[in-house]
């Protein structure tokens, strides 16, 4: 009985002699052939997601000299996996930013033994994004004129161009970290078109204030990423913000803001002006203020809706698409 | 959808949002509203039992969401971002300023660094009355019901900090301010982290202080009672902050009490509080927080309590402590770097905490090669201290230039 039953369970079918041992005459071969294609390695098929993440984010925007100084050891990339391999402790403040990949390079003299300039290199995803890490990383240091905004502070720079938020820091007095920053943005000009069109805003008067909140703005938990700016319209200050993404993201938004109104019973309501579709709302605590999608931007104002403000955002539209 | 979630958006129901709602605890709405409001010691002050704790308001409109579900209490300061400009916006709009209470502190108007953004002893007179005045032009009204000497115990020194809290300008000053019907009251605050209860102890016995707020929470603070019976004794209202004790993990027990109310209700639970100040930066804080307004504290709540200390009593850093600073031997204020990690990494106040941890005198790169470890030993809460202080040197001395 028990032999019965071992021979049921531990039962498979046996191939004939002759197959097998062909099988195990091939096992040579086939481990000849794998060492061979072994030989030609390629990184860029092994670690194909990896590289997918960070390659195409800047990477290939890196000059072979900088600020007089040559490339020095190997390009280092980092994406959402490993970020804290680089910056422990401080990888989910560039995670929740936005963070898509970041590549270190260093430089060095000509035949030096140590790096002396050392380039981050981060993507952000949205030129949105890089604004709001650099503010909340380098706001208040000394500004420098160095590509859509950067900062100086000891001997290094911070800017963002773009998506791309940089940190260049320099461990020579002799070598330039603005110089260095200038170089870098020029190469950035090659991988990248229209840097600066996600920091526009229609013109709805004069600006008195700009301003970054990463999250939860005016206390909504869905609507992070903001940038704000007051405007004098009138004799007036009024608020407006603005919200870049993707088109899929923009309209995720606007059904995050029907929910909210839905549940907190806040009356609104499309309104067609300047063929565009305005959300107006009537709003107890905000006041009368409106919104509207605008392809990869959401843009609010907080003001009633009028004629002039309008035509003031249907300008934009059409600036921003032309 | 999570419990948390669900209860979240069951309390969002449909509701008629009328601005100007008095704060007299009249239900209008199915939200979440407060239930209860109680006497602040002998001042006139009736306070909403769960108030609002401003350090991270987002907008002028979030003030007169909590107003028209009745809290009428907002704790401010002049070093909290645009708090005090925000609650001054929504003053215009709503107009009933005596329905209201905003406390505020003898602060300057830049990012928080001890000893320094709250006035020290060295102010002078003028200083303290100028703050005020700041504050009330930014507020946009013409009094403070509150005005606290804040955070006290902040530095180690205590006789520096027992002047500042006596301080013979701050008091003329504060003399004054009641006379010119600038303020209505004189308080002190104290999330230590040296001396809390000490200190907080002298002001209730010196008469000179109408309330009191400590760090007050369910996590073990062996002294703050004697100073509650003490205020009670003397009329002192108290108030209490950081009641969420460090709120890890919210999601304790899907079955049980959530977290923040069973915490709330403990705090509550005390006689002698009159209310506490939490921090609400959303629209849902206000909904959930609520909920727990008027409700006794249960059995649910103290099991969810007990889970919550079980999981983390060993690595949360009581407020007010500093029992382990006197071990350390290269004299790292532990408490505060803590509290800024705190900030961090559960506030979310990423810039603030590196900002505060970037101005203090000594901070935890001493422990990165440091092998004494007196200070884990000297933790009467078995915290892993030295491990905890790396840490924190590593999330707040991120450099742009590292």
């Amino acid at each position: 009985m028990a032999s019965t039953m071992s021979k049921t369970a531990g039962e498979s079918p046996t191939a004939p002699f002759g197959i097998r041992a062909l099988l195990i005459a091939l096992l040579p071969i086939l481990g000849v052939l794998l060492y061979l294609d072994g030989q030609d390695y390629d990184a860029d098929l092994v670690e194909l997601e990896r590289r997918g993440s960070a390659a195409g984010l800047g990477a290939d925007a890196f000059p072979d000299s900088i600020a007089g100084l040559e490339r020095f050891g190997q390009i280092r990339r980092f994406d959402t996996d490993n970020l804290y391999e680089y910056i422990n402790g401080h990888a989910e403040f560039f995670l929740g930013a936005g963070f898509q990949g970041l590549t270190v390079v260093e430089y060095g003299v000509p035949g030096g033994e140590q790096p002396v300039l050392v380039v981050n290199l981060y993507h952000m995803g949205e030129p949105l994004n890089a604004f709001g890490v650099l503010v909340d990383e380098a706001g208040g240091s000394e500004p420098v004129d160095l590509g859509s905004m950067g900062f100086r502070s000891g001997n290094g720079v911070t800017l963002i161009h773009g998506p791309y938020y940089v940190q260049i820091s320099s461990y020579e007095d002799a070598v330039s970290a603005p110089e260095a920053g200038a170089e870098m943005v020029a190469a950035l000009e090659g991988v990248i078109s229209n840097p600066g069109l996600a920091f526009r805003f229609p013109d709805l008067g004069t600006v008195t204030s700009t301003r970054f909140v990463k999250e939860d703005y005016r206390g909504l938990g869905f609507l992070n990423g903001v940038l704000e700016r007051r405007f004098e319209r009138n004799g007036e200050e009024i608020e407006a913000f603005l919200v870049s993404g993707t088109a899929d993201s923009v309209q995720h938004l606007v059904r995050a803001f029907e929910t909210f109104f839905r549940e907190d019973e806040l009356p609104y309501r499309k309104i067609e002006k300047e063929g565009l579709t305005f959300y107006s709302v009537n709003d107890p605590y905000e006041g009368d203020w409106f919104f509207l999608p605008l392809g990869e931007r959401l843009i609010g104002v907080y003001a009633p809706l009028d004629e002039g403000l309008a035509a003031a955002i249907k300008a934009f539209a059409k600036g921003s698409s032309g | 959808m999570k419990r948390r979630d669900f209860i979240k958006s069951s309390v969002a129901l449909p509701a008629a949002a009328a601005l100007g709602v008095p704060a007299d605890g009249e239900a209008k709405t199915d939200k979440a509203r407060v239930r209860s409001y109680r006497k602040v010691g002998r001042t006139e002050i009736q306070m909403s039992d769960i108030s609002c704790g401003t350090g991270r308001l987002p907008s002028a409109s979030l003030v007169l969401r909590a107003i028209d579900r009745g809290v009428n209490y907002f704790d401010t300061a002049p070093d909290y971002g645009r708090s005090e400009e925000y609650i001054g916006e929504a003053l215009k709009k709503y107009k009933q300023r005596d329905k209201i209470y905003i406390a505020s502190k003898f602060c300057h108007d830049v990012p928080f660094e001890a000893g320094v953004s709250h006035l020290q002893a060295v102010s002078g007179k003028a200083d303290y009355k100028s703050a005020v005045q700041d504050s009330l032009k930014r507020l946009n009204t013409d009094y403070l019901d509150v005005v606290f000497v804040h955070a006290i115990g902040e530095l180690g020194d205590l006789e520096r900090e027992r002047s500042r809290l006596l301080d013979e300008d701050m008091l003329a000053a504060a003399d004054e301010l009641k006379r010119e019907g600038k303020i209505r009251y004189l308080a002190v605050s104290s999330h230590g982290p040296n001396h809390m209860e000490e200190l907080l102890m002298e002001a209730v016995r010196s008469g000179h202080f109408d309330l009191i707020m400590p760090a007050f929470n369910f996590m073990k603070f062996p002294r703050v009672p004697q100073v509650l019976k003490e205020a009670k004794a003397r009329g002192v209202g108290v108030v209490a902050m950081k009641t969420l004790a460090g709120a890890k993990d919210m999601e304790l027990d899907p079955g049980g009490a959530l977290f923040e109310h069973a915490a709330f209700k403990w705090v509550l639970s005390h006689p002698e509080v009159a209310g506490l100040v939490v921090t609400m930066k959303r629209v849902r804080d206000i909904d959930l927080y609520l909920q727990a307004s008027g409700e006794a504290f249960t059995a649910a709540d103290q099991r969810t309590l007990e889970r919550y200390a079980a999981l983390y009593g060993n690595d949360y850093c009581r407020t007010g402590c500093g029992d382990c600073e006197p071990a350390c031997p290269a004299g790292v204020p532990v408490a505060s770097i803590l509290r800024y990690q705190m900030y961090f990494e559960r506030y979310e106040e990423e810039k603030r905490a590196m900002q505060s941890y970037d101005r203090l005198g000594r901070n935890a790169t001493e422990c990165l090669t440091c092998a004494a470890e007196g200070c884990v030993a000297a933790c009467p809460h078995g915290l892993p201290v030295a491990l905890k202080l790396r840490a924190a040197h590593e999330a707040l001395s991120f450099s742009t230039f590292a």
